[in-house]
């Protein structure tokens, strides 16, 4: 009989790892507690959004600890988690993107959207920085955030995006040129 | 340190360095999905139902069904105002003094970091010869000489290491021989292991190379413009510069930014020109958040001795922003006769009135040096796109001696799509050609004309 891969088993219930796996939880769980704060760091840089970044957190996270039996390289899990941390912030974006028409969200500032209290503890010009990014298309932005906060090279931001060198070229630098527009044309 | 931190990019590290550390505490793992979680449709058995790839195949034929209509949904036309013809029939013979071939480097595969070599027909597409890069590297970039048979290629590591060894090698093409492209490695010696090449140049005649590089561990910062004897791979020339008013670029140093049409060859082969950025209105801290910038294009006498690359040229060209006509993202290119400066116009959009399409002119325009104020617009129309987060871009890939004929590449992107296409300009009229494989998307110009 053929079958499909989702989350929910027959009876309705969120699949985890097979019992066997007990220390799935554990070994997850100890991953989280030392790289949550890294990781939901990355997601508030690209959605600016507290309570969001954490939602993408959890379940990079829980994606892991249900993937956990079949992961053939456990060295890499937190590789893994990035990637699904970026995926997410993507995903996000997209459905940020359908409610809000870019018109109305360009016109957002910041402050709309749910991190005042992170921005009262950072400079003017580091609040408008992060206000052109927040108005970067989601590829520009992912892009920076791998090369320029993570310090990743064109090679590992290409795989952890998913997309060619080239591109990761290309959207760097498109983002760094808009980057650079928005704050002089003082429209942020 | 301090040079570093001046520049947008380091700027915007800082600041999403700081808005990171806001961040101190995580909440409780939860090991089930999140409140903002999609709830993942329920299994069901199908003991009926149809094959597994049908499953599949479904939603793959919806997706090819969505692009196809996205694609046909993206129109080209003519702007009420615009003084050129919309997009006609491809172009399929050549096109008088238009370079009929082309090399460039293409992904060996869509989802592969490495690059071979490709030379192709610029009016057919059709492909002359491929050639796989030697063991261990990657195709980075390739200038093309005014011959339309001579280019030099660029090899860097692959997979990219921390140091870029780099080999250089010659092309040279034979259309209707037995042997259409050969291959043969340069003497030239590699640029330093920490250095990053920004673009290279082959002069008109083939016999020089143009390299500039910048070091990005010691000294950091420090941009590097060198000639080289093709023959011979011996240094002729050596000009560098740290200042980072004037860096090399229109945004900044770069790497492979603007491979082909940042440096260029004018005036027989006699001088160099290429792009500088600088901002002025500084705060006193060092920041650019809200300074003017100055992209300016130079030109420098590769006769003279070298030394300073910014004293030792001269600006014969500048625009300030915001306010300039030209995309200040892209070069802005010197032709080889050293009279007229060519762009592409800054993209902006409008939706039209019915509010279901975003409409952006697209324009390239020619500036003379007697008239620098002067804006001549070489080629317009309009493209327009139904979906929404819709962007344009667009380069100059080439231009003839004189900037009255160009290869220009757009690229219109809306939601998950993009369409990128690449057509002549020539006397007011735009006529499209194939896309080469290995031009990127954003503009780029890796390939060589």
């Amino acid at each position: 009989m053929d079958t499909l891969d989702t989350d929910i088993d027959a009876s309705g219930h969120h699949r985890g790892p097979p019992d066997g796996d007990a220390d799935a939880a554990q070994a997850v769980t100890a991953l989280y507690d030392a790289h949550a704060v890294a990781m939901i760091r990355i997601a508030l840089i690209m959605l600016g959004d507290r309570a969001a970044a954490e939602d993408v957190v959890q379940d990079a996270f829980f994606g892991l600890y249900r993937r956990w039996p079949k992961l053939s390289d456990r060295a890499n899990a937190l590789t893994y988690v990035r990637s699904s941390v970026l995926n997410g912030c993507r995903d996000t974006l997209k459905r940020q993107a359908r409610r809000d028409r870019r018109d109305r969200a360009a016109a957002r500032s910041w402050q709309d959207v749910g991190s005042a209290e992170a921005l009262a503890l950072i400079g003017e010009d580091q609040r408008r920085i992060l206000a052109a990014v927040r108005r970067l298309p989601g590829r520009q932005r992912e892009a920076l955030v791998c090369r320029f906060y993570l310090d990743m090279s064109e090679e590992e931001t290409a795989r952890a995006m998913g997309i060619s060198r080239g591109t990761v070229k290309s959207a760097t630098s498109r983002a760094v040129t808009a980057l650079g527009r928005l704050l002089k044309e003082g429209q942020c | 340190m301090l040079e570093e931190e001046t520049t947008l990019t380091a700027e915007t590290a800082r600041a999403m360095r700081e808005l990171a550390r806001t961040v101190t505490d995580a909440p409780p793992l939860r090991l089930a999905p999140s409140r903002g979680a999609r709830a993942p449709r329920p299994a069901r058995p199908r003991p009926d139902g149809p094959r597994r790839w049908t499953l599949w195949a479904v939603p793959l034929t919806a997706a090819v069904a969505v692009i196809a209509l996205a694609v046909a949904l993206v129109t080209i036309r003519d702007l009420p105002s615009g003084r050129v013809a919309p997009p006609t029939a491809p172009a399929s013979s050549p096109a008088a003094g238009v370079p009929a071939y082309y090399a460039a480097p293409e992904l060996l595969c869509k989802t592969c970091g490495s690059t071979r070599l490709v030379v192709g027909d610029t009016f057919t597409g059709k492909q002359l010869a491929a050639f796989p890069p030697p063991r261990g590297t990657m195709f980075e970039a390739v200038s093309a000489a005014a011959d339309d048979r001579t280019f030099v290629a660029q090899t860097v590591e692959y997979p990219i290491a921390s140091s870029q060894h780099v080999m250089w090698f010659l092309l040279t093409i034979t259309p209707g021989a037995s042997t259409p492209a050969r291959l043969t490695r340069l003497p030239i010696r590699a640029t330093p292991a920490d250095a990053y090449i920004g673009t290279i140049a082959l002069s008109p005649s083939g016999r020089e190379l143009a390299v500039a590089y910048q070091y990005h561990l010691a000294p950091p910062g420090r941009t590097v413009l060198q000639i080289y004897s093709v023959a011979t791979g011996k240094l002729l020339n050596s000009w560098s510069t740290t200042d980072q008013d004037a860096t090399l670029g229109p945004v900044g140093f770069l790497p492979y930014r603007d491979s082909n049409n940042l440096l260029s060859w004018v005036d027989d082969g006699s001088a160099l020109s290429f792009t500088t950025s600088g901002f002025s209105g500084l705060k006193p801290a060092g920041s650019r958040v809200g300074a003017v910038e100055h992209v300016a294009v130079r030109t420098l006498n590769v006769a003279a001795r070298g030394g300073d690359l910014i004293r030792d040229s001269r600006v014969v060209w500048s625009q300030q922003y915001p306010g300039g006509a030209c995309d200040g993202s892209t070069a802005a290119q010197l032709t080889a006769d050293g009279q007229t400066v060519v762009c592409p116009a800054g993209s902006t959009f409008y939706r039209d009135p019915s509010g279901k399409r975003e409409v952006f002119p697209l324009a390239w325009l020619a500036y003379q040096l007697a008239e620098p104020k002067a804006a001549r617009t070489l080629g317009k129309f309009t493209v327009s796109t139904t979906g929404r987060e819709a962007e344009a871009v667009t380069s100059v890939q080439w231009a003839n001696g004189s900037g009255s004929t160009l290869i220009v590449a757009w690229l219109l992107e809306w939601n998950a799509s993009s369409a990128l296409h690449v057509g002549l300009i020539s006397h007011g009229s735009y006529t499209p050609v194939p896309t080469p494989p290995g031009i990127s998307l954003g503009g780029s110009a890796d390939v060589a004309w």
